[in-house]
């Protein structure tokens, strides 16, 4: 197999969702949300925008920043949990966007692991088929407003597309090794079917999602003789903070190798893997590179327009769209946060309360930010209570700039979980 | 024996729990707020450490470990 990282991109609609904006909906304070969550803001498209919208975006962004020839793409790989049911899924629409006229495109029905499972696919047919877009494009806004919002999921997820571009030329990383699972018996923790309202059976989420992961990383790094200790950079699935920091304690690698931006955008299923991807190699390469959020994509609606990144002061503060009401509506007496589940199995949230051992506070754990004139820079990451990060580091290792591996991985409904590794 | 495996594990729950573990074998442990979902895949783990016993992903359910009871339970039907 000979199958080469080219490029990544990415597409944030511009609309920032607050805490503030949300408690206010959802009977709640900011402060809790973020308590429970480890999530300040995420992206909610239009009305009229979807969800091969946001893909056609991330993808035109993944193929300009690649310099590539769209009409020699072999095929097209979109994944999306959010696409409406129905067919042709967004895939064939991207494609014909794109200009494609005989390339085969693929939808993967599949979310949060649905870019892994497309990368992986990728770098198997790249052989054959010589550059493939995979793009993971999501408008989780829309599942979690279908119903009555729960305030158990509707603080967690966002909006965005990203894209990547895999090959069988030569490029910037070589993709050594992939595995995937699926364990079937358990895809009822997880479902949404346009039905009823999404299902989230949180503590299971947790418990497989906390051994799934790490497990699935020592076995892709096991097969290329790989110490986790060498990795450079983590970029998992952006699920809950929590998890993130759960993922390097189970690996005994620092906090900051593990990529996190679920502060500002929120947990965008399949899109995490490669916003996150998107948003690290523009750290690496800042000033060489556009930012990632907020590009518009070619026909979508007027709101697209405005660049996401105005919502960010210079201080790197964020400005809540609309001012919270006061608050005075808290969470309900002896609450625990989400993180906590009855016997009963009732639904809970996948999200966390604040881990002890790795806090949000300002300038820690979050390793980028945008500054007003939008390039992004790395913040410096403070020290985690439990594994600190060399002396002078500042953040995740950029795609780029450092020679160690790179590892990939996510779990999401389905059961559907892996990794990938790439050097 | 069974006493035994209780204490080993309440010691195990206690190193990771945040309050106090209630005195009663079968009352939840995170109805009480003594563990949530992410203390559990502590406890799980500690669990197979303690007790030389792999958990199988089958049984990666939270209600097979919502209180001491329950996980002495699962430990003896499994031959610890």
């Amino acid at each position: 197999m000979s199958a080469y990282l080219h490029a990544f991109g990415a597409h944030l609609p511009p609309r920032v969702v607050s805490n503030a904006e949300l408690a206010d909906r959802l009977k709640c304070t900011p402060e809790w949300i973020e308590s429970v969550s480890g999530i300040r803001e995420r992206r909610w498209a239009g009305e009229e925008t979807t969800v091969a919208d946001l893909a056609f975006a991330a993808a035109e962004d993944c193929l300009t920043r690649a310099g590539a020839d769209r009409s020699k793409l072999g095929m097209v790989i979109v994944a999306s949990g959010s696409a409406p049911p129905g067919f042709p899924g967004p895939a064939a629409e991207v494609a014909a966007r794109l200009g494609l006229e005989n390339a085969p495109v693929l939808d993967l029905p599949m979310a949060s692991a649905g870019s892994l499972f497309g990368m992986a696919l990728a770098s198997r047919l790249a052989d054959s088929l010589g550059d493939i877009l995979v793009v993971g494009a999501e408008k989780m806004s829309a599942v979690i407003q279908a119903y009555p919002l729960d305030q158990n999921t509707a603080i967690l997820f966002g909006d965005g597309a990203g894209a990547v571009l895999i090959s069988n030329r030569e490029g910037p990383r070589r993709i050594l090794h992939s595995v995937l699972h699926t364990s079937g018996e358990l895809r009822q923790e997880l479902s949404f079917d346009w039905k009823s309202a999404l299902k989230m059976n949180g503590g299971s989420v947790i418990l497989h999602a906390a051994r799934k992961i790490p497990s699935a990383i020592r076995e892709v790094l096991e097969h290329e003789s790989i110490a986790p200790a060498d990795v450079s950079t983590f970029l998992v699935h952006q699920a809950n903070q929590n998890l993130l920091v759960r993922v390097a304690k189970a690996l005994a690698v620092p906090t900051e190798r593990v990529f996190s931006n679920i502060a500002r955008y929120g947990n965008t299923s399949s899109a995490s893997l490669l916003i996150a991807a998107a948003e690290c190699e523009s750290i690496s390469t800042r000033g060489a590179t556009e930012p990632v959020a907020a590009r518009r994509p070619a026909d979508s609606g007027p709101e697209e327009g405005r660049s996401g990144l105005a919502r960010f002061s210079a201080s790197g503060a964020t400005e809540p769209v609309a001012a919270g009401r006061p608050a005075d509506s808290g969470p309900e007496e002896g609450r625990s946060g989400l993180a906590r589940f009855s016997a009963s199995g009732a639904t809970e949230s996948v999200a966390a309360g604040r881990p002890a051992d790795s806090g949000f506070e300002e300038g820690r754990s979050d390793p980028a930010r945008f500054s007003a004139s939008g390039a992004t820079e790395p913040v410096a990451a403070g020290r985690p209570a439990d594994s600190g990060p060399e002396e002078g580091r500042s953040g995740p290792a950029p795609l780029r700039e450092k020679p160690g591996p790179v590892v990939f991985a996510a779990f999401g409904a389905g059961f559907h979980w892996g990794a990938l590794v790439a050097a | 024996m069974a006493d035994d495996i209780q204490k080993r594990l309440r010691a195990l729950v206690q190193k990771i729990a945040e309050k106090p573990i209630p005195q009663d074998p079968e009352e939840s442990l995170f109805e009480g707020g003594v563990l949530d979902s992410f203390a559990l895949t502590d406890v799980v783990g500690a669990i197979e450490e303690e007790f030389k016993i792999k958990i199988p992903d089958k049984d990666l359910t939270p209600r097979k470990f919502d209180s001491i009871a329950r996980m002495e339970t699962y430990i003896t039907d499994h031959g610890a």
